[in-house]
């Protein structure tokens, strides 16, 4: 198990859009947000964790499967996955709650 | 009615156009009637989209009524769309004839025609000997000027402004909307591109247009796409594929309601089966400097062999 304590990390869900549409290329993902009609691009980290959040919002378990795909020191990886979450949140692409355990 | 060739299809145009060539449409895969009327006052319709510039001032503005779809150039054109009948109601809003066809072919065909084909882009093609290139950029990269280059070199022009890319059984050829040059007048001078002597040259803004072919050139197998970036402080070619090309695809592909999700889908499925295809996509950094010229063409060719 990598060295990231999952009971330091708050339960954050991260809703993705429902109106955004995404198209892979080369492990790489755009999206088009309908609302503002405006394109971004996902890095493959990025459009990993796009996927893994479709799957389950719950942002502690998408970081976890992360860390099961790369190689990388765990908080490093957290601080990079939260700042690419706020970039994704200013954009209007997803949104976030918070979930009591 | 006159009959013009415009990408694979047919035009029957009440308004004159004689930036395009004859049509036929026996031949055409789809033919577009376009008919001229009057403005008309009181008609209720929802906006859909507003094409806004750099400067806030409204490009074109997109609506919808019971007549079907409007496209209108502020105080240019307006032209009333059925894509049941295959029909354009040109509006005239303006005295000035070779604006508004400008208008028409430029902005409002292209839209229209990315409603039957998902790839209409801004773009331009050139050929020679069963390789075909197309160059796509913003305004102002230079597609113009090159294909104007590759004209002197011995190419010959499918298009300078709008291509249709077809993607099919991962192979990928192309359609121009029609084989004219718009170049400004120190690029006119430089590459003397005047096009044959029976082609008609109209004098839009700046820009001289001049047909370069007497027969509308046949749709063809893509060779390689080749991505503008100018401006740069030398020149720099590299093959690129991944999402920012698939944005730089779609960033320079019409939409006719960019609103549509549907067919925002298909434009970015579209695009994504493209990347995936074998076609080499290039992404060109050079000066913009007609010094250039040369090397790009050069590099170009060779890696193309």
């Amino acid at each position: 198990m990598a060295d990231y304590d999952l009971a330091m990390t708050v339960t954050r869900h991260i809703a993705l859009s429902p109106k955004a549409i995404c198209q892979e290329v080369h492990g790489e993902m755009v999206i088009l947000d309908m609302e503002s009609e405006q394109y971004f691009s996902l890095n493959e980290v990025g459009s990993k964790l796009w996927r893994l959040l479709e799957s389950d919002s719950n942002l502690s378990l998408a970081i976890i499967g992360l860390l099961d795909q790369y190689e990388v020191e765990g908080n490093q990886l957290r601080r990079d996955v939260e700042l690419l979450v706020a970039e994704l949140i200013s954009a209007g692409l997803v949104s976030e709650s918070h979930v009591a355990n | 009615m006159n009959s013009y060739a415009y990408f694979d299809g047919v035009l029957q145009s009440e308004l004159p156009l004689p930036e395009l060539l004859p049509g036929h449409s026996s031949r055409a895969s789809l033919a577009i009637e376009i008919r001229l009327g009057k403005p008309q006052k009181g008609l209720e319709s929802a906006l859909l989209h507003r094409w806004i510039d750099p400067e806030g001032e409204v490009d074109l503005e997109l609506c919808g009524s019971e007549f079907g779809y409007q496209l209108t150039v502020p105080g240019v054109v307006s032209a009333i769309i059925d894509f049941k009948a295959s029909q354009l109601t040109v509006m005239p809003l303006c005295d000035d004839k070779s604006l508004l066809r400008e208008q028409l072919l430029d902005q409002l065909l292209p839209r229209v025609m990315s409603n039957y084909s998902p790839l209409v882009m801004h773009a331009s093609c050139v050929t020679k000997a069963g390789k075909t290139l197309a160059f796509i950029g913003n305004s102002g990269a230079g597609k113009s000027t090159i294909a104007a280059y590759f004209q002197q070199a011995g190419w010959s022009v499918m298009t300078d402004d709008c291509l249709k890319v077809i993607v099919s059984d991962n192979r990928v050829s192309a359609c121009g909307a029609y084989p004219g040059l718009k170049l400004l007048p120190d690029s006119n001078e430089r590459l003397n591109s005047e096009g044959s002597s029976q082609t008609p040259i109209v004098q839009t803004f700046r820009k001289r247009r001049s047909l370069q072919s007497s027969t509308q050139p046949a749709e063809r197998l893509l060779s390689a796409i080749v991505f503008l970036n100018p401006r740069a402080a030398s020149f720099g070619l590299k093959e690129q594929r991944g999402a920012d090309v698939l944005l730089e695809v779609i960033k320079q592909t019409f939409a006719f309601n960019p609103g549509d999700i549907e067919a925002a889908s298909r434009r970015l499925q579209d695009g994504r089966r493209l990347l995936a295809s074998p076609l080499p996509c290039f992404s060109v950094s050079y000066p913009h400097d007609y010094e250039v010229l040369p090397v790009l063409a050069e590099a170009l060719v060779e890696r193309l062999r």
